[in-house]
């Protein structure tokens, strides 16, 4: 596997959709090729960053009293 | 009867209970996908008043939470995509090859553009890029892309997971996926070149 052939994996790869025998592949050419590794490194520490920001957000006390009460009329 | 009310009660408490749990991850999910604060109460309340009004059909031991999020992915398509106000839609410097994606994004010109040893994309994604930047990036994708992004890296759903909750083939969830990543570094890169974090000279080429 190529650089250009790993980089078109590239997401696939971050979030493990394929399967071992392609993912033998794709982990061997990354523990041999140092800017793939900083790569993947590097989408690995974005993607945890977006979740950690964005995941939750408090709700509103005004849709909390909205949704409990529509939990009493039905 | 009293035993089949007493187990009805049950239900709705139980329900009530498992369902509110959700409750603040469906909200901020809800802002990047409506944008605004009141449209997402209103896309949130529409989704627990489907959600309790059909509770009987759902079967315990299923996945509540991807249930709720399919009901809001649904919900959000079918009343709310049309009515919001248009994404800031960035303009890119280069025009983007569609089949792959590319065209400049954060870390390759984080890359081109260092310098010294102490700027790198990592150190410029920990140090100067903020959750608002985050936010402000992942609003500016367009619905479809949005949508991708939101469950998976947002939410952590899986592949088919998201094919199930949108209602498309898997490989319209990696493709989506693909193109939303591709270009929410895109948008990022624009952010942080109109913050003057970093600037482009004539040549194109950054300095960060």
């Amino acid at each position: 596997m190529n650089c250009d052939e790993w980089f078109e994996r590239l997401y696939q790869i971050l979030d493990r959709d394929m399967d071992e025998v392609v993912w033998t592949d794709v982990e061997f050419h990354m523990k041999s090729c140092r800017p793939c590794w900083d790569r993947f490194e590097f989408e690995k520490r974005l993607k945890a960053r977006i979740q950690s920001s964005c995941c939750k957000e408090p709700c509103t006390e005004s849709l909390r009293v909205r949704i409990k009460a529509l939990f009493e009329k039905y | 009867m009293a035993a089949i009310m007493e187990r009805q009660e049950t239900g709705r408490k139980l329900f009530e209970k498992e369902a509110l749990k959700h409750l603040d991850e469906l909200f901020a999910s809800a802002m990047r996908m409506t944008r605004q604060k009141e449209s997402a109460e209103d896309l949130l309340s529409e989704v627990y008043a489907k959600a309790w009004k059909s509770f009987k059909q759902f079967e315990p031991g299923t996945n509540l939470r991807a249930w709720l999020y399919k009901i809001l992915t649904n919900t959000f398509i079918n009343h709310y995509r049309h009515n919001q106000r248009q994404p800031l839609m960035v303009e890119l410097d280069r025009p983007t090859d569609g089949d792959t994606g590319t065209g400049g994004d954060l870390y390759d010109r984080i890359l081109g553009a260092s310098k010294s040893p102490f700027e790198n994309p990592d150190q410029a994604l920990a140090n100067r890029i903020l959750d608002q930047d985050l936010k402000k990036a992942i609003d500016g994708l367009p619905d479809d892309f949005r949508l991708a992004v939101i469950l998976s890296d947002v939410q952590n759903f899986s592949y088919q997971e998201i094919a199930d909750i949108m209602d498309v083939p898997i490989g319209t969830v990696r493709s989506r996926l693909w193109r939303g990543r591709r270009l929410l570094q895109q948008i990022l890169w624009k952010q942080a070149v109109d913050a003057g974090i970093v600037s482009e000279n004539k040549e194109g080429k950054a300095t960060v």
